[in-house]
């Protein structure tokens, strides 16, 4: 085994390092954003990378989210491989024309003579009181979307291992951060391991009840699960790290093993990444399924400010550890 | 890392099975290919040979039903741990009685433990809440819905009510034969896996479109060639009999007639070119069907011989269950018994059964004089989906004509 020294990463400190390793290997990987530079970023995630590689390469933007990922596709499109970071997904909105209609459709559109190996990170989420226009969560918008690959970690070690792999991939990848999860930290080694897009990850084994959970909730449902086995109840979490591909077999696997599947993320319950991933389950696992699929998601609401009304709003814990007590029933 | 004794799928359609015996106790030294416990399935009970050779460190399932697949022990080396070793001895030592009693409540409150949901013609039953997987389990073992009590949100019948209902049914599978019962008493005998196959299949060929014709042969011939053979066979021997007779008239007459000999399928007949007789026995286990194969290709004394064999291994009960599959055709014989003549249900996916009954002297009319002849009366019964009138009156009169020259099917 390879004597390799470990450092404990935050997660924002472990999606600066697949970006920083990248430019420094390849002088075709460079950053664009807003205040980006020396300010380093409204989450602070681009810190101090001005000074190592420059202000060619780190690269601060006018305020306009259209002007910004256009530039991320042109420079894509002639051979670079940009990192474009939109300071929060909220404003997305504002690149969808350029990311639904170029980024997505340039490839196949020139039968394959261009490529767009772009990567738009963005952050975003609730608990902050940040209101109802700084805080939603838009992933699900994203995976509608032919073309486009979507990623969104919710560990330091899948942040860093799935921004490389977006990095080096030939496809237009939207790439999802939670601000509540910057500060989680992990030992991870100094070597990047890169993690493949499209497989899940099983982050708890268990038997009675399958979670399929992205972002912060994969940590909620971790939590629930604990709670759960106080009762008996064994809580399987599964984390598809990537939305779009989504590794349908693992999922399929596990709910076919369980019997029974809750799926939970902190968008809007309604057409979220949960309703896709129930429909699949029920296309191909409905003859392993003894019980309804349970969705958690926020409720269909604009984001409230209030912190009391916000954290009613968003699932956390307590809504995953009912849903898994209503698939397991009066078992 | 201890190997695994999955529940072995021993023929077609098998699902489940059912652990009666085991032949080797746990911290046993087992040698691959040597008989290691006895399971029950739909049709047979038979001895499983272990896959593996070692110590057998647990037993999973010790007896009752299990599916296709699922681990009922461990073999591996001395002393190795087993998976879920821990759980299984915490759930032993907390409760040591089987799961039946580990459910009382379930045992104490009878359903009807009903042919699969295809009796009612073949819809599932949608009258109860259940999950799907409750569903597919229950269509896979023959239960029906109807009765059982869901232990789910909202009185949803779910997974752990169908296998609670599964071991329940097979624990009270072989009732204690009552000894006397008192005048006027109601017995209830809980329906066996055999029991169960026969409700299931005979159900399934009812819902086919079915025609019999009836004819009666002349077996005068047969009898005083078998009145011949019996003066030639060794003694202790004994010469084809009138059921032998019969499969060998039957066999050369569906060599002619094809579509006699043939399944139905979904989308297609499939007919076949070798003759391979279903031959309906009667056990005490129930109506079981050996099937006799090759029987174009089988002289009277062979097809007599294979015959016998397969019957006794029937009425034994050791039969295979590979020897239970894949006929062509059947044959129902009450000759036997005081019957003369009845119909018989198909057995499907085949087209067609020939029943016989006694062999019984009758007068009969020819060219103006009253004789009396041995008559053998024949009635076939075929699926009319698959089999025209006009073929199955030919394929009937070619056995009648082939018992009553016998000469022809040598």
């Amino acid at each position: 085994m390879p004597t390799s020294t470990t450092t404990r990463f935050s997660y924002r400190e472990a999606v600066r390092d697949a970006m920083s390793q990248a430019m420094r290997r390849d002088a075709d990987v460079f950053i664009m954003g807003q205040d980006i530079a020396e300010h380093g970023g409204s989450q602070k995630v681009t810190l101090g990378m001005l000074e190592e590689f420059g202000p060619g390469r780190v690269r601060n933007s006018p305020i306009s989210e259209m002007a910004l990922t256009g530039a991320g596709i042109g420079a894509a499109m002639l051979g670079m491989r940009p990192i474009v970071e939109i300071m929060y997904e909220d404003f997305l909105t504002l690149a969808m024309e350029q990311l639904v209609n170029h980024a997505a459709k340039e490839r196949y559109m020139s039968g394959g003579q261009l490529k767009v190996p772009l990567t738009v990170r963005t952050q975003g989420g609730a608990g902050w009181s940040s209101g109802a226009q700084h805080g939603q969560q838009t992933e699900g918008w994203f995976v509608g979307v032919p073309g486009l690959k979507v990623v969104y970690p919710s560990t330091p070690r899948d942040a860093r291992g799935l921004l490389w792999s977006s990095i080096y991939d030939d496809n237009c990848v939207v790439f999802f951060e939670h601000v509540q999860l910057y500060n989680q930290r992990e030992e991870l080694p100094e070597e990047i391991e890169p993690i493949p897009l499209g497989k899940a990850r099983i982050v708890r084994i268990g038997t009675d009840v399958t979670v399929v959970a992205i972002g912060p909730l994969v940590h909620e449902a971790l939590a629930a699960a604990e709670q759960a086995e106080q009762e008996g109840i064994s809580v399987e979490v599964i984390d598809p790290r990537t939305l779009q591909p989504l590794d349908e077999e693992a999922i399929l696997e596990s709910v076919r093993k369980t019997s029974r599947c809750v799926v939970a993320h902190e968008a809007v319950r309604r057409m979220g990444i949960g309703a896709e991933m129930a429909a699949v389950i029920q296309e191909k696992a409905f003859d392993w399924l003894d019980a309804p699929i349970e969705r958690v998601g926020a409720r269909f609401t604009p984001l409230p400010f209030a912190p009391g009304l916000e954290q009613a709003s968003v699932p956390r814990r307590e809504q995953v550890y009912a849903a898994i007590k209503r698939t397991v029933g009066s078992r | 890392m201890a190997g695994e004794v999955k529940l072995p799928r021993l023929g077609q359609g098998m699902e489940s099975g059912v652990v009666v015996k085991w032949l080797k106790s746990e911290g046993a030294q087992v040698e691959q290919g040597e008989p290691l416990y006895e399971l029950d399935t739909d049709k047979v009970t038979q001895e499983v040979e272990s896959p593996l050779s070692g110590v057998l460190l647990k037993i999973v399932l010790p007896e009752g039903e299990a599916a296709v697949g699922t681990t009922i022990a461990y073999v591996g080396e001395e002393g190795e741990q087993v998976p879920d070793a821990a759980a299984e001895s915490k759930s032993a030592a907390a409760s040591p009685e089987p799961e039946p009693q580990r459910e009382p409540e379930v045992v104490s409150e009878p359903f009807m433990p009903a042919p699969a949901a295809s009796l009612d013609g073949g819809e599932p039953d949608t009258s109860k809440k259940a999950s799907p997987l409750a569903r597919r389990l229950a269509r896979e073992r023959g239960l029906d819905l109807e009765g059982m009590t869901g232990s789910g949100p909202e009185g949803r019948i779910v997974a752990g009510d169908i296998k609670r209902a599964a071991v329940a049914l097979d624990s009270s599978a072989a009732p204690p034969v009552s000894a006397g019962a008192a005048p006027g008493a109601v017995e209830r005998v809980p329906l066996t896996n055999v029991r169960r196959t026969i409700a299931r299949r005979l159900s399934e060929a009812w819902q086919a479109p079915a025609f019999q014709l009836t004819t009666s042969a002349d077996m005068s011939e047969v009898l005083a060639m078998r009145a011949r053979l019996r003066e030639r066979v060794e003694s202790g021997e004994r010469p084809p009999s009138i059921a032998d007779f019969l499969t060998k008239a039957c066999a050369q007459a569906l060599i002619r007639y094809p579509d006699v000999n043939a399944l139905w399928l979904a989308n297609a007949i499939e007919i076949h070119h070798a003759v391979d007789i279903g031959i309906a026995t009667a056990t005490d286990r129930g109506l079981i069907v050996p099937v006799l194969r090759a029987c174009e290709q089988k002289s009277l004394s062979e097809l007599a011989l294979a015959r016998r064999d397969l019957v006794s291994r029937t009425l034994e009960g050791t039969i295979s269950l590979e020897e239970l599959e894949g006929g062509t055709f059947s044959i129902s014989n009450l000759g036997t018994y005081d019957v003369e003549q009845f119909v018989a249900v198909l057995n499907p996916p085949q087209v067609a059964i020939i029943a016989a009954g006694a062999v019984v002297e009758h007068p009969v009319a020819r060219a103006g004089e009253v004789e009396i002849a041995p008559l053998l009366t024949l009635t076939l019964t075929c699926d009319h989906r698959a089999v025209d009138g006009s073929v199955a009156a030919e394929f009937l009169s070619a056995v009648k004509g082939f018992l009553e020259e016998p000469g022809l099917m040598l």
